[in-house]
């Protein structure tokens, strides 16, 4: 033993240990609910808690169907968040391709983009109580169409900036050579960009509707009734009314990040295009 | 030609800029108006609800509350972020795709579940901590002390962007040259000194984008506060955003709460300028 190996060997150790020690962290929570919503009443009065439920009830998450409504929870939030998707993408795929195509100077090119970065930086919290009158007035309130009006406010910032990196690496020539054979510049883009981009357009759809899924405070002053209410409202609302149904409560955060989870495995290698918006360039 | 470009123009900027500008900047100046009036529109006041706002006790607790949160997490998550991406950058870990997507998980979790999820960790009797009991140490009452109770909030708040900080320090560590690292391996630099040496001076700019974004963020934190504390105990964990969302939907005065949120803006936006010419200095 050479004081090279022992010192490699300590290096490691301390590594992994790093390693573990932050998985855990990570993963402690999401466990813990899985397993405290799976407990049955008399199971989760053990001193000390089990660590593997002893008798596994899905009671809770049957009921959470039943008497919760989050059957409709989850259909308004897939109805919502697929609005918001569309309507984002596509408004956001037409200004991506416009600041990235035909603006010509360099400088209104960057005055654009960091327009769009600028809205990134309007707080909720600002918007939430003008919408509140202006839905209110225009009878929105309650409504999947209001929520989806308000949810572009963060859709199409997030949509125009993904897609304008997507086409700034996208080479030019090949719409040139669309264009020398007779192509309108709208007719490239349509048939030959477009179909090109579908695996990033695609993309883009999944973060904004995983951006919508995840959003709490506008539906929270938005929507009063499991007609449009959604997902992340019914896991509040079970904290706020039934504070000792402590399994129910985990039921209903656990089944909420089930499809995040699901979709986050399908994109997890454009995860960072998704989760920076307006750091990288593009 | 130039007339069918700027037909297209019109079409691919003007119109879905316009859009944007409906959605956003007009409840934005809307809020601006609102906040000029007393409860929901009541009765005109002009600046009274500032002039009110800047002696209010809460309010100055609140920004004190906000402050100190902001700290803690933007500082935790810098730092963390940073170690994580260094130990996993060594050469001798395996299954690096594998640990990355374990870290970065928590970006996709909706916050409010997060703050919920954390709730059930936390709690006294069937949490992870009640295990302290059987090695002779009292757990921390974590969300029943004020001070206690801010510190908990912050652990959610960095279990739920560390990710962040770690995905852009990663990428940026990742893009070095691997011939400035080899050599400097050659020239006998330890662990440390590499990290001092080679990597902080290379990834400057990416920890002031991360500081100044993790600021702008975490300034606003709303979903996972409610999840947990919703404010309390008292007013200890009750930031600039709780506060507000109270005065508006609590107390329906809505022209305080506007009033509020547009100081909480201004400082946003601040934040957000400087954040503007460090990244497109580069």
């Amino acid at each position: 033993m050479n004081m090279h190996v022992i010192k490699n060997y300590l290096l490691k150790t301390i590594i992994y240990a790093v390693l573990i020690f932050y998985s855990i962290f990570t993963l402690l929570p999401l466990y813990w609910s899985v397993i405290t919503s799976l407990k049955t009443a008399v199971e989760l009065s053990e001193i000390p808690p089990t660590l593997i439920p002893i008798n596994p009830t899905g009671y809770f998450y049957v009921d959470l169907f039943k008497m919760r409504h989050f059957g409709e929870l989850i259909r308004n939030s897939i109805i919502v968040g697929s609005g918001n998707a569309v309507f984002s993408t596509i408004i956001g795929t037409f200004l991506g391709y416009g600041i990235s195509r035909l603006l010509t100077s360099r400088k209104t090119k960057d005055l654009m983009t960091i327009l769009v970065v600028m809205f990134r930086m309007f707080p909720p919290l600002i918007m939430v109580i003008p919408y509140y009158i202006i839905l209110s007035k225009l009878g929105l309130i309650n409504t999947w169409f209001g929520l989806i009006i308000v949810y572009l406010t963060f859709g199409i910032p997030f949509a125009t900036w993904t897609m304008k990196g997507f086409f700034d690496e996208f080479p030019p020539e090949v719409e040139e050579a669309a264009l020398i054979d007779g192509c309108s510049k709208f007719g490239a883009f349509l048939r030959i960009t477009l179909p090109l981009l579908l695996p990033s357009i695609f993309v883009v759809l999944i973060f904004t509707f995983l951006y919508s899924w995840n959003e709490f405070l506008y539906a929270l002053i938005l929507t009063t009734t499991y007609d449009a209410q959604t997902v992340t409202i019914g896991v509040f609302a079970t904290v706020s009314k039934w504070e000792i149904a402590w399994s129910k409560i985990a039921a209903a955060g656990v089944l909420s990040a089930i499809p995040v989870i699901i979709f986050f495995m399908i994109i997890r290698k454009y995860i960072i295009r998704g989760m920076t918006f307006g750091v990288m360039k593009g | 030609m130039a007339k069918g470009s700027s037909y297209l123009k019109i079409f691919f900027i003007f119109l879905p800029l316009s859009i944007l500008f409906i959605v956003s900047v007009f409840p934005l100046g809307y809020s601006l108006y609102i906040s000029l009036f007393r409860g929901v529109m009541e009765k005109f006041i002009g600046l009274e609800n500032y002039y009110y706002l800047i002696q209010d006790p809460r309010f100055i607790d609140a920004i004190r509350v906000t402050l100190t949160f902001t700290a803690i997490t933007v500082g935790s998550q810098t730092i963390i972020g940073l170690l994580l991406a260094f130990v996993l950058i060594q050469p001798i870990v395996r299954g690096r795709s594998f640990w990355q997507t374990l870290f970065l998980l928590p970006l996709v979790i909706p916050p409010i579940v997060a703050g919920v999820m954390f709730k059930i960790l936390y709690h006294p009797a069937f949490g992870p901590s009640s295990y302290l009991n059987f090695i002779g140490i009292k757990p921390p009452l974590w969300l029943e002390d004020p001070t206690m109770a801010l510190i908990s909030v912050c652990i959610i708040n960095i279990w739920m962007w560390t990710p962040f900080a770690f995905l852009i320090f990663y990428s940026g560590i990742r893009a070095i040259p691997q011939e400035i690292l080899e050599a400097a391996i050659v020239d006998g630099a330890s662990g440390f000194r590499m990290l001092t040496d080679i990597i902080l001076p290379h990834i400057k700019a990416l920890i002031l984008v991360v500081v100044l974004f993790r600021t702008l963020d975490n300034f606003t934190a709303f979903d996972e506060i409610m999840g947990s504390t919703a404010g309390g105990p008292g007013f200890s964990t009750t930031t600039f955003a709780i506060y507000a969302y109270k005065l508006a939907f609590k107390s329906w005065d809505l022209g305080y709460a506007a009033a509020a949120s547009t100081i909480m803006f201004l400082i946003s936006v601040t934040i957000g300028v400087m954040l503007v010419r460090m990244v497109y200095r580069r």
